[in-house]
């Protein structure tokens, strides 16, 4: 008898479902095996463990918490409508008004206002960027001055508040609520409006005597010389009127307009990484390369005319 | 477990005897949506969700099948969904939690934090051996109830089972032998 076969009766002696001569093969095969009998132990306390997991109850009473919203189908009902499932899916914003929080959201708004603030680090600071000078200086810089940006803010509250316009911007394709999506587009957030106000006063113009860059996204800035030193992370548009910046370790970017307050635009959350940032000549289209979790590159675009993001 | 002749009431339109029903299993919902979730919001979130599809759809119900098994079903299929959904927030999320906890798990006593490392692994799980366990130990099915709910060869839900428990042993084994995790 081998050992993956003792496994086997193992897992099924833990749930009751060997008789007499399997449970006595295995024994027999225990005894004379010591790594199976650690094994047999170990499943043993994982499964009593597992038993003893808490019952944990709800804090409220769900089925007070949708009564309202049974009341309301009942009486669809009596008058004569009849269930279905769109009729379930429209009830969604009445059940959900009880959420009190998005601890998940939360938790990414983080990230994101990090990103921010990384972001903004790099637009309120543009000497950092000409003093540089040469191209090969300014892409070592890049990485290193967000990260600390990043490390800095993660988890602080003000940072979090940033990002409550992103929230509702994922929020938008469940939320059926009009008045909620209706914010997602300013930043009416006192400290990143206090940063880009800052930065756009001063200027926010990166370095445009770069050489052209090393890594081009092939084709999309033929005979546009690229006025990004980092493809990777940022990219101002040729016009100066838009930059993108990718966040880092969210798998997101942000678009920010000369002169307006906030981030313009921040993209969808997906899982992966985007990078290789660069502006089309006549600064309407960001395009960007998305690195999924599994390593696949697929090129996309952003269009500034209808806020779309779009594979290319 | 929900007598019968509740079910029957309320399928044969008493209102009251619907609503009561709910009560009764708001809890067993409740539960198998906050382990497979991870997350008290999001199992509030399902589990309402599952409550109204119930109400909607108990006219669907058939003797044949156990209740609780069917009760389980919708709960399931309402939260694999929601984690399908929200699987990039989920990772960046697991992410975040694997930060904070790495600074201070040394100081403290591995064996107080059981339950809550448990309910961790299970969260690493893939989703139908997560599933597999909540239902085995949450609402302590059978292979049989599993594989009734799930829709699945009672092969399957054993060989599901075994490697979760496999998967959730190495995971608490390597924490617990030296705080490996990820």
């Amino acid at each position: 008898m081998i050992c993956q076969e003792v496994m086997e009766l193992m897992q099924r002696y833990i749930d009751d479902d060997l008789d007499q001569q399997e449970t006595s093969l295995m024994m027999d095969h225990i005894g004379q095996c010591p790594d199976c009998a650690a094994m047999l132990a170990r499943l043993q306390k994982l499964s009593s463990e597992l038993e003893q997991l808490p019952r944990v109850v709800p804090r409220f009473s769900l089925v007070d918490a949708i009564m309202p919203e049974l009341e309301r189908l009942h009486a669809s009902d009596s008058s004569g409508g009849s269930h279905n499932d769109s009729e379930v899916s429209e009830s969604k914003p009445i059940v959900r008004s009880r959420r009190p929080a998005r601890h998940l959201y939360g938790k990414i708004a983080g990230v994101v206002a990090a990103g921010v603030v990384a972001g903004l680090l790099l637009f309120s600071n543009p000497g950092q960027w000409t003093l540089g000078g040469s191209g090969s200086q300014n892409d070592a810089a890049g990485p290193e001055m967000s990260q600390p940006g990043v490390q800095a803010q993660r988890g602080q509250d003000p940072a979090a508040k940033i990002t409550t316009n992103d929230v509702r911007l994922m929020d938008q394709s469940e939320s059926k609520n009009g008045s909620d999506a209706g914010n997602g587009e300013n930043g009416s957030n006192a400290s990143g409006a206090e940063n880009s106000g800052e930065g756009g006063s001063a200027g926010l113009a990166p370095p445009l005597n770069a050489p052209a860059p090393e890594t081009p996204v092939e084709g999309s800035n033929e005979g546009f010389a690229p006025l990004v030193d980092i493809p990777a992370t940022w990219a101002e548009s040729a016009d100066g009127q838009w930059k993108a910046i990718a966040v880092v370790d969210a798998g997101t970017f942000q678009v920010y307009k000369t002169g307006e307050k906030g981030e313009w635009y921040t993209s969808a959350i997906r899982d992966g990484k985007i990078s290789l940032l660069s502006w089309n000549e006549s600064s309407t289209i960001l395009y960007f390369t998305f690195t999924d979790a599994g390593g696949t590159e697929t090129q996309w675009q952003f269009d500034t005319a209808t806020s779309t993001e779009s594979l290319r | 477990m929900v007598e019968p002749a509740l079910i029957k009431a309320a399928q044969a339109g008493d209102r009251e005897a619907l609503v009561t029903l709910l009560r009764e299993i708001e809890s067993q919902v409740y539960r198998t949506a906050y382990y497979l979730l991870n997350n008290e919001q999001d199992a509030l979130d399902a589990s309402q969700d599952a409550l109204i599809r119930i109400y909607t759809k108990i006219d669907s119900y058939e003797e044949k099948a156990q209740f609780r098994t069917w009760v389980q079903r919708i709960v399931t299929n309402i939260c694999i969904d929601k984690f399908r959904r929200k699987k990039p927030a989920v990772s960046i999320d697991e992410h975040d939690m694997v930060f904070q906890a790495g600074d201070n798990v040394e100081t403290e006593v591995l064996s107080a934090y059981a339950a809550e490392e448990i309910r961790e692994a299970i969260g690493k799980l893939p989703e139908h051996h997560r599933t597999v366990v909540v239902l085995r130990y949450l609402q302590d099915f059978s292979y049989n109830e599993i594989a009734d709910s799930l829709n699945l060869p009672l092969n399957t839900v054993k060989s599901y089972l075994f490697r979760a428990r496999q998967q959730l042993q190495t995971l608490l084994h390597d924490y617990q032998k030296g705080g490996v995790r990820g």
